[in-house]
C-alpha cells in the first residue's frame, strides 16, 4: 500500500493507494502516528486509488477517527469506489462518517 | 476443484488470496466481486490464525468447487477450538464513533458479502462452506 499526504488550506490529505488489510493496516497505522500533530481542523482521507478494505482497515479508520475526535479534529473519507463503498456501506459507515463524492468537496468544508 | 493447505499465520494471508484469486480470474469473475470474495477468506483465515490454535498450529485446508446450482463455493476446515461463526453477536453498526468497538465488524463482513454460510463440527475439524452466487461478466 502507499501513502501520500499533502496539506492544503489547512486541511490534511491522505491518499491511500492499493490494499489496506490484515498486513498492510499497521503501516497505516504508524504512518498517521507520525503526522498525527500536522493535524489540526480537518483530515480528508481519499480513496480513489483503494482497491481493497477488509475489517483490519477499518478497525484503522476507526482507531484514527477517536484520536481525532480527541483534538476535536474532523475527518472525511473522499472518492469511494467499488469493493471499499461496499464495505463502507454494510460497516455503516456511511451513518457515522461525512463522506463525499470529490475530494474537492470536502477541502470546502474548512471553510 | 481445487485445494490448498496452508499454515494458519497472518504472514501467510497474500498466499491464500493468491490461490483462490487466480481461481476466480479463470471463472471470468469481475475484479469488485473478486475483492469482496477475498475479504470474506481474509476475514476467516484471519480469524483461525488469530484464535483458533493455542499451540500444534494444523493450518488451514482451503478447498474451492463450484455446485450444481451454481454457486462458487470456498470452504475453509482448520483442526482448532470449535468456532461457528453463525452464532457470534453483529455489531450495532449505528452507534456513533465514541461508543464503536473498533473491532468486530471481520465476520460481520463474512455475512454480508456472501449468499450462503455453513459451518459443520466434524471430529476435531472445523469446516465452513461459504457460497457465492455467480453473476458472470
Amino acid at each position: 500500500m502507499d501513502i501520500v499526504m499533502r496539506q492544503q488550506d489547512g486541511a490534511v490529505i491522505i491518499y491511500l493507494k492499493g490494499r489496506l488489510d490484515a498486513i498492510t493496516s499497521s503501516q497505516f497505522d504508524s504512518y498517521v502516528s507520525t503526522i498525527f500533530e500536522n493535524i489540526n481542523k480537518l483530515v480528508i482521507i481519499n480513496l480513489s486509488g483503494l482497491e481493497y478494505i477488509s475489517s483490519a482497515g477499518l478497525r484503522s479508520m476507526l482507531a484514527f477517527a477517536k484520536q481525532l475526535k480527541s483534538k476535536d479534529a474532523k475527518i472525511v473519507f473522499a472518492e469511494l469506489k467499488g469493493s471499499v463503498k461496499d464495505v463502507f456501506r454494510i460497516s455503516g459507515f456511511y451513518t457515522i462518517f461525512e463522506i463525499v463524492e470529490n475530494e474537492s468537496d470536502a477541502i470546502k468544508l474548512t471553510v | 476443484m481445487k485445494e490448498k493447505k496452508l499454515p494458519a499465520k497472518i504472514e501467510h494471508l497474500h498466499d491464500v488470496l493468491d490461490f483462490i484469486t487466480e481461481i476466480l480470474k479463470q471463472q471470468g469473475i469481475n475484479e469488485d466481486k473478486i475483492r469482496n470474495m477475498q475479504i470474506v477468506v481474509e476475514e476467516v483465515f484471519v480469524n483461525i490464525c488469530n484464535y483458533s490454535y493455542d499451540e500444534d498450529n494444523q493450518g488451514i485446508n482451503i478447498r474451492c468447487y463450484i455446485t450444481d446450482d451454481d454457486l462458487f463455493c470456498i470452504e475453509i476446515t482448520d483442526w482448532g477450538k470449535p468456532f461457528n461463526i453463525l452464532n457470534s453477536k453483529d455489531p450495532d453498526i449505528k452507534k456513533d464513533i465514541d461508543d464503536r468497538d473498533i473491532g468486530g465488524l471481520g465476520i460481520w463482513l463474512v455475512k454480508n458479502l456472501s449468499d450462503k454460510i455453513t459451518y459443520k463440527r466434524i471430529e476435531d475439524k472445523n469446516i465452513l462452506e461459504i457460497g457465492f452466487r455467480l453473476s458472470r461478466v
